[in-house]
């Protein structure tokens, strides 16, 4: 199991979705916040951008599913990749939870010449974390350990994952 | 586990991004939000809106609803014509761009003859007898 903790990012969520990411155990950043640093400097536009789209999804249109790419997970799982501009050389894997809450987890850049995510280490490894806390948090749902609130905007319930399961 | 955390890099950003571009990437958005919701009101799939206007590409379409592309004005011309939606607000009596008409669900009755038959406003547009029922709301 990945220890970890699923925290609300009150920057980016509003009244028509909230933004949530992960701190893995042991860090002391969220998965986004380590995605921006890592590419902040080769690709700040791009990081820009993504930070826009969170802002605008959060508090004007709600996370619509035509804003992400879908089936980059295991079918059901929601993993999925938040659309950025045509040219962006970046990825950022999310799992989306209908139209009010999404987790965005991190990525990388997908060059060019590489079809599949698997085939880069990097894109690999960060969409195979957000699959298994898709798992985990599905797990605590099945098991009502964590629920929706009633406006749908929230994850009510145990949000730490710390124990052996 | 670790209870608390920094979003340097992402506050650092954000401070960064001023105004006027978060209203560009939200109309955009909004812009691909409108655009859905009309195709959903006319029961399209993205195959319908690319015959429509006589594209081969659905990943067009993808494109669009994305909220990435920057559309033409062209463009915004003619999805208005086919999806029967304004998207283009020329004169001062108009909505302004903010403004998003949304269409909510409500079954409407209509007599037909002996019969009453419901149905869904994604049928809507076909009958001229049938009114459509639009709620505007407000994104922002």
């Amino acid at each position: 199991m990945i220890k970890c903790e699923i925290v609300k990012l009150e920057q980016f969520s509003g009244s028509l979705a909230s933004v949530y990411s992960v701190v893995l155990d042991g860090e002391h950043q969220t998965l986004l916040n380590k995605f921006i640093a890592e590419n902040i400097i080769s690709h700040k536009s791009e990081t820009k951008n993504i930070l826009k789209r969170l802002m605008t999804i959060g508090h004007n249109t709600g996370a619509r599913i035509d804003f992400f790419k879908e089936w980059e997970g295991k079918p059901g799982d929601g993993v999925c990749a938040l659309y950025d501009e045509p040219d962006s050389k970046l990825r950022l894997y999310c799992i989306h939870y209908g139209k009010q809450i999404i987790i965005v987890g991190s990525g990388g850049e997908k060059p060019k010449n590489i079809r599949a995510l698997q085939e880069n280490d990097k894109l690999k490894d960060e969409n195979y974390l957000l699959r298994e806390i898709s798992n985990q948090i599905t797990n605590r749902i099945k098991e009502k350990d964590i629920k929706y609130s009633t406006d749908g905007l929230n994850f009510i319930g145990d949000l730490v994952f710390d124990d052996e399961e | 586990m670790m209870k608390t955390y920094n979003d340097d890099a992402i506050d650092l950003l954000l401070s960064e991004i001023t105004p006027k571009e978060q209203a560009r990437t939200t109309a955009r958005m909004l812009l691909a939000a409108k655009i859905a919701d009309a195709m959903a009101a006319k029961g399209w799939k993205k195959k319908d809106l690319m015959l429509a206007l006589g594209k081969k590409n659905q990943s067009e379409i993808t494109r669009w609803l994305s909220g990435t592309h920057n559309f033409t004005t062209d463009l915004l011309s003619d999805l208005q014509d086919v999806l029967d939606i304004k998207l283009l607000y020329l004169t001062e009596d108009e909505k302004p761009v903010e403004q998003i008409i949304q269409q909510i669900n409500i079954v409407l009755t209509v007599p037909m003859g002996n019969i009453s038959k419901a149905i869904s406003p994604a049928f809507a547009c076909e009958p001229k007898c049938v009114q459509t029922y639009y709620k505007t709301a407000n994104y922002a």
